[in-house]
């Protein structure tokens, strides 16, 4: 095979239909799988904000007794607080620009790290977030005074039965698994792929 | 390197070549090289501060649009582009071109085949790098750049006379 007549023909081509944009707001969103999952975050930040706020706003538009409504704000403000701390982590990240102008083997590299960096900080909010919920959530609705007498009470102190309490552990930490592996498996399906497929490339260059 | 936009759309439209020739080089889909396209761009915008000017502006072009394709994955599923022409008006349309433009259209149809980086070796190459370049760009060592060159080679022209179209 003539490479150079290739490489003559490559450059003499026509490319009067190639044009490219006169601006740069015309252009798509990037696509590279880092952009996806930082565009997935974005949208989860607004998500997490509003939901700070609905409940924050929960106690004050109905009656509570006292001890749930306490607990209730008391895990709220752990998890907005543990929140917080991971929206500020992803608004960092979505800061960071991937240099792409580097060695390939160099930017491979960095792209695997830095999406993997972003996984484990997206997941770990997430699981985190997730696991205080479920106590904020049982005093939100068994606390609520409409319902009857201060059921939660008896529960936080753990007046019940073995059994049950056994059941109610059992029940966390049942939960708690879901949860992690919800997300764990839903982060890796969506994006773990891609680092599978840049770790190829760096097999493919090592062959 | 600061510039502003238009200076910076004025500075790689001079060297559109590289683009449209990366994005030819990597995908057969029309609508596939339309998005590595409008990502080199966004890249090259993005990565415009790590240009110092230690080297020439179109060899760092050559270097972010080539990492730009080899970390950029196309679509999986986009119903539409699914179609594919069939076999004989593929065959049929190649058969009016002219004989130059059949070349190329099998070149670049072969070169499917390849994997990423020996896309980006084989390109490299035909761009006129050096061995050396080409190990420094991908960050190899130049020995295994010239064995997988050869070996890239032989395997092109394999697959071209696999399709029955040597040249």
């Amino acid at each position: 095979m003539d490479f150079d007549k290739i490489k003559e023909l490559m450059d003499d081509e026509n490319r009067d239909d190639f044009q490219l944009p006169t601006s740069l707001e015309n252009l798509k969103e990037s696509q590279m799988p880092i952009a996806k999952i930082r565009k997935t975050m974005k949208g989860e930040i607004v998500m997490q904000l509003v939901g700070i706020v609905v409940f924050f706003t929960f106690p004050f538009l109905v009656k509570m007794y006292e001890l749930p409504r306490a607990v209730y704000f008391i895990f709220m403000f752990i998890t907005s607080l543990m929140t917080l701390g991971y929206l500020a982590k992803m608004g960092w990240f979505l800061r960071r620009t991937s240099n792409v102008g580097q060695q390939t083997k160099e930017t491979i590299l960095n792209f695997i790290h830095d999406i993997k960096l972003t996984m484990e900080v997206y997941k770990t909010g997430i699981i985190a977030g997730s696991l205080l919920l479920p106590v904020s959530v049982t005093a939100m609705f068994m606390g609520i005074e409409k319902y009857g007498p201060d059921r939660f009470s008896e529960w936080f102190l753990l007046q019940m039965p073995t059994t049950t309490l056994l059941l109610v552990i059992f029940g966390y930490l049942l939960s708690g698994v879901f949860i992690y592996y919800i997300t764990v498996k839903w982060a890796d399906q969506l994006y773990g792929v891609h680092i599978r497929k840049l770790e190829e490339i760096l097999v493919q260059m090592e062959e | 390197m600061e510039l502003t936009e238009q200076e910076f759309l004025k500075a790689i439209t001079v060297h559109k070549g590289i683009i449209h020739k990366v994005s030819r080089i990597y995908f057969e889909d029309a609508i596939d090289r339309e998005d590595l396209v409008q990502e080199i761009i966004l890249q090259l915008w993005k990565s415009l501060k790590s240009f110092n000017g230690e080297s020439q502006f179109s060899s760092w072009m050559y270097r972010v649009a080539l990492n730009t394709a080899i970390v950029f994955f196309k679509k999986e599923k986009r119903k539409p582009d699914n179609y594919r022409m069939p076999e004989h008006v593929q065959l049929e349309h190649e058969a009016y071109s002219d004989e130059k433009e059949q070349q190329l259209t099998v070149f670049y149809k072969a070169v499917q085949e390849l994997n990423k980086i020996e896309k980006a070796l084989i390109f490299q190459f035909i761009e006129g790098f050096s061995g050396e370049e080409i190990a420094k760009n991908l960050g190899m060592s130049p020995v295994n750049v010239r064995v997988k060159l050869n070996r890239t080679k032989k395997k092109l022209q394999e697959i071209i006379k696999h399709q029955h179209h040597g040249f």
